[in-house]
């Protein structure tokens, strides 16, 4: 089913809007929550959180990718899980990958000015057009997606080590960037 | 956790990056990857320009008045553009993507060849400077490219063959094409950033003259220009023309435009305008602003100067040292001369022009600098009609040698009677109305810096050149005296 149908079907409160959601993108929002979130049952709960979240979004949001935003909710519901389970650190994909976003985190400039979170997304997306698409496509796949350095060393046919020194200059070049630009978060 | 914050921020990236990055199994290995490293900033600050050229004619008119004041025969529509999301939008992720979509296809085509308008900044900043080394210079090299390719528009023959060559162009119909890329380039009206583009012509409403249409359609959808007609010469006519200067440029060059006038002789006016308005992306804090000396060819003054502390970029070469400071989308360059060198010197630098057009040929160094420049307000009034010369521009001032029919074929002997430019950019602590930053100085420019720390104190005459996206240059100058 289209997308637009799908979205419609929300619109219309049918709940075969959920239905088709799952049916075109459910193992798409599997395969993100189970990078993300170590145990499977907890992949499991972060998967149906998006579906209500899906559900009690659609109307008002009208997204312009259907499958954009079920995967930014998945990220959502996977982040919410992970602060609740950071007593016991047990999810791995999203530590590790929180772990290397800390080395982009901008050291504190003089003027403390914390600013939105809209505004830290705009600057990233600046920087991002900075890059080359290859640059840019090996960081949304591993901090968006969430793919492991060893998938997206697949993917791109790239050694692991070479990729995981560009990784590294990556997150050096979004840090000097955001420095650059005097962003404080 | 501040990483969360980034994780979040990420999440919210717009569609069009997620959709780019989705690993889809490919048929076939690739077999080259091509790598093209490109920089941009986000700029914020405001200033504002005029252009003008009037076209008066040899010949008296007949003295016939009409009754309207203006009229427009062709009002040029404004592109619609996205607005930037703001605080208490409501489905601002949506919004927010629909806005950088838009914003990444406004960005110039990777195959935009910006040679002949960088050789032409070049050449047009140095005729205009020249080696006067005391006052405060200011010109917009994006707003005189812009009205000198309308002016060819309505020339043909050699005087549109100067105009086209010292653009860096063969034919008119590049020119046009690359003018109105660039103009969609530079315009920004999204309630973020401000760089306002107006373009008009005003006619002559007698019968002496008629037009060509199909010229005013072309500056119309091309160049957005709107023609108004009018009686010539009189009070009330001049007024609406300054009305219509001083609203698009926000009053900021209220000083020169109320002296403007056209006499009874002129055939056309074109005026061109450009307004510019931002915020720095990180302001300054005014209670650490100090009071300091300021040195001059005209002498020590005592100035207002902020300060601020920031990892950035410092750049240097073999007679300057620089800085960039971001506004929004655009960035202000600041480059501070050595000592012993004269800011005008800059201006003939290749590393110069390489480093502000967006080349990276001069050494930098990523570290913390402190930044100390003062406030300024600089404006400029340039008489074209000295400059443009200088750079193969003559027919069309000479009524013996100049074609307008594109224009209109009813008179003989029309030249262009007055060109005026007028600039001016000033900066604060916001950086809003008119500003432009710089970031530059420390004790010796030319060398690299010697640890993680650098002081850049612009307290002698500088160079500041405002840049958007792009690179294109919305305002170059020099600053002999802040304030």
């Amino acid at each position: 089913m289209e997308d637009k149908r799908i979205i419609d079907l929300f619109f219309e409160r049918s709940e075969l809007a959920l239905e088709a959601a799952k049916q075109k993108y459910g193992d798409l929002c599997h395969a993100v929550a189970r990078r993300l979130l170590t145990l499977p049952e907890d992949a499991e709960e972060c998967v149906s959180d998006t579906y209500l979240a899906l559900w009690n979004t659609i109307p008002p949001q009208n997204p312009a990718s259907l499958k954009a935003y079920i995967c930014r909710l998945v990220r959502n519901a996977a982040v919410s899980r992970y602060r609740k389970n950071t007593a016991n650190k047990r999810d791995e994909g999203i530590t590790v990958m929180l772990s290397e976003l800390s080395e982009c985190v901008p050291a504190s400039s003089t003027v403390e000015q914390e600013i939105e979170g809209i505004q830290l997304t705009e600057h990233i997306h600046n920087w991002l057009n900075t890059l080359s698409k290859d640059d840019r496509v090996v960081f949304v796949r591993r901090y968006w997606y969430g793919y492991s350095l060893r998938e997206i060393a697949e993917q791109t046919y790239s050694a692991l080590p070479a990729l995981t020194t560009r990784m590294y200059n990556l997150r050096r070049s979004l840090k000097a960037y955001l420095e650059e630009e005097g962003v404080s978060i | 956790m501040k990483a969360e914050r980034l994780f979040d921020a990420i999440t919210a990236l717009p569609d069009g990056l997620v959709a780019e990055a989705e690993y889809r199994k490919p048929a076939q290995r690739p077999t080259l990857k091509t790598r093209l490293r490109r920089r941009w900033y986000i700029p914020a600050v405001a200033a504002a320009l005029a252009l003008c050229f009037f076209l008066g004619s040899a010949l008296w008119p007949d003295g016939a008045t009409i009754g309207m004041v203006a009229s427009a025969a062709y009002l040029a529509e404004y592109p619609d553009r996205a607005q930037a999301v703001s605080k208490g939008d409501i489905n601002r992720e949506n919004k927010y993507d629909i806005w950088s979509r838009e914003q990444a296809a406004l960005r110039l085509p990777e195959d935009y060849d910006k040679s002949g308008l960088n050789s032409f900044t070049q050449a047009l900043v140095q005729a205009f400077f020249g080696d006067n080394q005391s006052q405060n210079r200011i010109c917009s090299p994006a707003n005189i490219y812009m009205a000198l390719a309308m002016l060819a528009e309505t020339t043909d023959a050699d005087s549109r063959r100067q105009i086209l060559t010292a653009l860096g162009e063969t034919d008119i119909e590049t020119l046009r094409s690359k003018a109105n890329t660039l103009w969609n380039n530079v315009y920004r009206n999204d309630g973020n950033t401000t760089t306002l583009l107006a373009n008009s012509l005003w006619l002559r409403g007698d019968d002496k003259y008629s037009y060509v249409e199909q010229t005013l359609k072309t500056l119309a959808e091309n160049y957005y220009a709107s023609s108004f007609t009018g009686e010539m010469g009189s009070e009330s006519y001049n007024q609406v023309l300054r009305d219509w200067m001083n609203s698009n440029t926000n009053d900021l060059l209220k000083d020169q435009i109320d002296g403007i006038s056209l006499d009874k002789r002129t055939v056309m006016a074109l005026v061109s305008t450009i307004y510019f308005k931002g915020n720095w992306s990180n302001e300054f804090n005014s209670a650490r602003n100090t009071v300091d000396t300021f040195h001059s060819v005209a002498g020590d003054s005592q100035v207002t100067f902020m300060n601020q502390s920031t990892r950035s970029s410092y750049y240097w070469s073999d007679n300057f040292a620089a800085t960039a400071k971001s506004l929004g989308r655009s960035k202000m360059w600041l480059v501070l001369p050595d000592e012993g060198t004269a800011p005008e010197e800059l201006l003939q630098s290749d590393s110069f022009w390489s480093m502000v057009q967006g080349g990276d040929s001069v050494e930098s160094k990523h570290l913390m600098v402190d930044l100390s420049v003062p406030k300024f307000d600089v404006s400029d009034r340039i008489d074209l009609t000295d400059a443009l010369p200088a750079l193969g521009i003559t027919d069309v001032f000479d009524m013996y040698a100049s074609d307008f029919t594109p224009l209109t074929t009813d008179g003989e002997l029309i030249y262009v009677s007055q060109a005026l430019h007028g600039a001016r950019l000033k900066i604060d602590e916001e950086g809003a109305e008119g500003a432009a930053y710089t970031l530059i100085g420390q004790g010796d420019g030319s060398s690299p810096p010697s640890d993680d720390r650098v002081e850049l104190k612009l307290n002698r005459p500088f160079v500041f050149v405002l840049t958007n996206t792009d690179n294109i240059p919305l305002f170059v100058g020099i600053v002999h005296t802040p304030q």
